[in-house]
């Protein structure tokens, strides 16, 4: 009889670790379409600012797949670290894209505008250029 | 008879050809290297990029058919240019493209340096004309 209390217990732990193996392939599975997805997306749009929203989607998505392995109450315990260490380091990702997206807008503005001027105004820059350099050129 | 340059003479001259072929180096760069880039942040830099050259090009030419004109235009498009590329090179630019992004870089460089000798012989300085 004990034998076959310990050849049970065995094969319950044969199972588990079976069960384990799966959800592991499963996310590994998972990794490889990721990273692709993610190496599609930064060559398309180049600085997305979705970076920290990535990070954020992959660790739900491992948790979600362990969650049915380690049960609801421990990956609610995690999900609340990991909401504690990940939300300072989102909203400061989501701030720095937007101060560069801001950066880019102000030079793009200039340059329009240097360009513009250079169009436009030229009549009137010429004209003043011309009155200075001949000044210039009278006291000299 | 003074041995300052004078502006239409050889090193004026030779000075603003300079900087058209750094123009012109860069207008290349952009239309066969850069312009392979997929970041639609990147490409409207380009354009703008591109759009600026041509300016430039524009006004180097007539500054050398007329002798009053100054580069202060040039200059401005050449900072406006450099502005553009700092933001370019914290893109996810391909290897290609952020070696293309240095050359760019060093050939504005070398334009700046052209434009500084024809703005001092030209007489000029941001705000206008030097009186000394």
């Amino acid at each position: 009889m004990p034998t076959m209390k310990t050849e049970d217990k065995v094969n319950s732990q044969e199972l588990e670790l079976g069960k384990d193996l799966l959800i592991y392939a499963g996310l590994f599975s998972f990794g490889i379409v990721y990273n692709k997805l993610v190496a599609h997306m930064n060559r398309k749009y180049g600085q997305h600012g979705y970076t920290s929203f990535f990070v954020v989607f992959g660790v739900f998505s491992t948790m979600a797949m362990l969650s049915t392995r380690i049960g609801a109450i421990n990956t609610l315990k995690i999900a609340a670290g990991f909401v504690s260490s990940g939300l300072p380091m989102v909203l400061g990702d989501t701030t720095r894209h937007l101060e560069y997206k801001q950066e880019v807008a102000v030079a793009l503005a200039r340059a329009s505008k240097a360009r513009r001027k250079g169009m436009n105004d030229v009549g009137q820059t010429q004209t003043g250029e011309r009155q200075r350099f001949a000044l210039h050129q009278e006291r000299h | 008879m003074s041995d300052k340059p004078r502006p239409g003479k050889d090193k004026d001259l030779r000075f603003i050809k300079s900087a058209i072929e750094d123009a012109d180096e860069v207008y290349r760069i952009f239309s066969s290297e850069l312009i392979n880039e997929q970041s639609s942040g990147v490409i409207e830099m380009i354009s703008e990029g591109m759009l600026l050259i041509i300016e430039q090009y524009d006004a180097l030419n007539q500054m050398l058919d007329d002798l009053t004109m100054t580069p202060t235009q040039v200059l401005e498009h050449n900072r406006c240019l450099r502005d553009i590329l700092k933001l370019m090179i914290k893109e996810r630019l391909s290897p290609v493209g952020r070696v293309a992004a240095v050359n760019v870089i060093q050939s504005l460089g070398s334009q700046m340096r052209s434009l500084m000798v024809t703005k001092e012989i030209r007489g000029v300085n941001l705000n206008g004309y030097a009186d000394n």
